[in-house]
């Protein structure tokens, strides 16, 4: 049995729209109490950082069991973190069963593995919102440092270990070029 | 793999190799890094790229895409590149107090391209989620070659664990705000109203905003527009068949529809006409704009200065019936009613919108004279 606790680091999120509102709301603003001139909004770097949206914080919990060849048995995995669609116009297409899809992506795709996966979505007053690649920023260093230490721990050579996963559901030459031989072929290609 | 020299070459004394893969947007991107410790602190020495996102249009593209990925990956590796709460205010305020990846944090890169035919796939983000795993996982290898046994904590584990601690004091403090704070808000409630109209305004397009707003400087800029009318920034041509048009077309779509509500009519025409001032001679509309108050706009707009420009418009739909239809008879139709709103009596360049696949090609070309 293995125990690991890993969390990713959260960041500023761009979001340049609300700059956008505001200079018009402020435009307007202006218009109506009778300035007819041209209206300059400036958000200084401070502002931008200290005023903007942010990465939401994930926590994750694993309890991976696996044999001594490093195959599978278990995997009991506990996501923490804010939804970022849930209160917006995205919630309906992202959000199923109280679970925001962009906190998830990514976890379950990479290896065909015996998952469990519970998600818990905080209330918090922080705005959050997406940073470049959304959920795997988080899930993708999570899965792939666990997957790292699961060959160490088994004595093996991790891309030989990746490989051997991806393997067991698609038994593809690792080095041809995807004919259309699907995403475990694709990654073997990447990966070669 | 092959290309990064894995399990065949020897790295020098301190460094280790460090692999991550992921899938996002339909593509895939792998990493074998190699870094090292120094001074406590993670290096990034050198980043070998798989990339298979099907067939790369701009190979070049790719590359950008990715290594501006990777840096991004790298910042957010780097001891002091996170946010922190404290009291409800975020704690950093500028590059002072906040890391981010400089150029002597930069370390060699080759991005190395699957070759396929296949449609492409996603190239923007899918770089960045695969680095910081390749990192982590390089210095846990570097630490344990290290081997020097509790004397070196692994320093991957160290930045997880100093990750960790400051996630949990932040979330503590997190909830801390939500108890106590309910009426101080994290941020200041104008923006707070702000912010949820950007969330909704986020779906709307800026395209039809962006040509109402290069209106604007109608009369603000006027003098520098004409110097440069005079100068050596002529506006070239090229020949289309034979026709003559500027080097820069407009396509009008935008001011009309597709991208978010349409712009103000007046100014829609101020931007056109200001366009040909500066030299643009060919403007691209199509019946399906709109559908049809894209024509009638640039009808409108061009109508003092037909003479001297070039317009292109498209048939192909069946804006009654619905789908589409090229049959002959129904370019006779449509054309007249394109003239109309044109206020025009020619279309310089006709297109076919989308083909027809209930036409064999030659039974319209063969009619289609106008």
């Amino acid at each position: 049995m293995c125990r690991w606790r890993a969390a990713a680091s959260a960041g500023v999120s761009r979001a340049r729209a609300t700059i956008v509102v505001e200079a018009c709301e402020i435009a307007k603003a202006a218009r109506a109490a009778g300035l007819n001139a041209p209206v300059r909004t400036l958000w200084s770097r401070e502002d931008d950082m200290r005023g903007g949206y942010y990465r939401p914080m994930h926590l994750h919990r694993a309890r991976i069991g696996f044999d001594e060849r490093g195959k599978v048995l278990a995997w009991d995995h506990v996501i923490v973190g804010q939804s970022i669609t849930t209160g917006s116009v995205f919630e309906q297409f992202q959000v199923k069963n109280g679970i925001d899809a962009t906190a998830t992506e990514g976890m379950r795709d990479p290896y065909p593995l015996p998952m469990r996966l519970t998600v818990h979505h905080p209330k918090l007053n922080v705005p959050v919102l997406w940073w470049r690649s959304v959920g795997s920023t988080h899930t993708a260093f999570v899965m792939e440092t666990l997957i790292d230490e699961i060959a160490r721990a088994t004595k093996q050579d991790p891309v030989a270990y990746r490989m051997r996963l991806f393997g067991d559901k698609h038994p593809a030459p690792p080095r041809r070029a995807a004919t259309g031989g699907g995403q475990e072929r694709l990654r073997q290609d990447a990966l070669a | 793999m092959d290309k990064s020299g894995y399990g065949k070459t020897r790295l020098p004394d301190g460094r280790a190799w460090g692999v991550a893969v992921h899938e996002s947007f339909d593509s895939v991107v792998a990493y074998v890094v190699e870094a090292s410790v120094k001074d406590g602190r993670p290096v990034l020495h050198r980043v070998t790229a798989g990339v298979h996102c099907n067939l790369a249009v701009n190979p070049r593209t790719v590359e950008a895409q990715v290594q501006g990925a990777a840096v991004m990956g790298l910042s957010m590796c780097l001891p002091g590149s996170a946010i922190t709460l404290k009291d409800g205010v975020v704690e950093q305020s500028n590059f002072g107090d906040f890391t981010v990846a400089r150029i002597t944090d930069m370390p060699e890169f080759d991005v190395h391209i699957v070759p396929s035919a296949e449609p492409p796939t996603g190239m923007g983000e899918p770089g960045l989620p695969p680095l910081a795993p390749a990192f982590a996982n390089a210095i846990a290898a570097a630490d344990r070659q290290a081997a020097a046994p509790a004397a070196v904590q692994s320093d991957v584990s160290r930045v997880i664990e100093y990750r960790a601690s400051k996630r949990r004091a932040a979330m503590e403090k997190k909830k801390h705000v939500t108890a106590a704070q309910t009426k101080n808000r994290v941020r200041p409630s104008r923006r707070d109203l702000l912010a949820k109209i950007a969330l909704v305004g986020a779906v709307f397009p800026f395209g039809s905003l962006s040509w109402a707003a290069s209106a604007q400087p109608n009369n603000t800029n006027n003098q520098s527009d004409n110097g440069s009318r005079a100068g050596d920034n002529k506006m070239k041509t090229r020949k289309l068949g034979k026709l003559e048009v500027s080097e820069f077309g407009s396509g009008c779509m935008s001011i009309s529809a597709n991208y978010g509500p349409p712009a103000d009519r007046s100014q829609g025409i101020t931007v056109i006409r200001s366009a040909n001032e500066k030299g643009v001679t060919f403007f691209d509309t199509a019946e399906v704009y709109g559908p049809y108050t894209n024509e009638d706009l640039v009808g409108e707009a061009l109508a003092p200065i037909r003479n001297q420009v070039v317009i292109a418009s498209k048939f192909g739909f069946d804006l009654e019936a619905g789908g589409l239809n090229s049959r002959p008879e129904h370019i006779r139709k449509v054309v007249e009613a394109s003239l109309r709103r044109l206020k025009t009596d020619r279309i310089d360049l006709y297109y076919q919108h989308r083909v027809d696949p209930k036409l064999r090609s030659k039974t319209w070309l063969a009619r289609s004279k106008i």
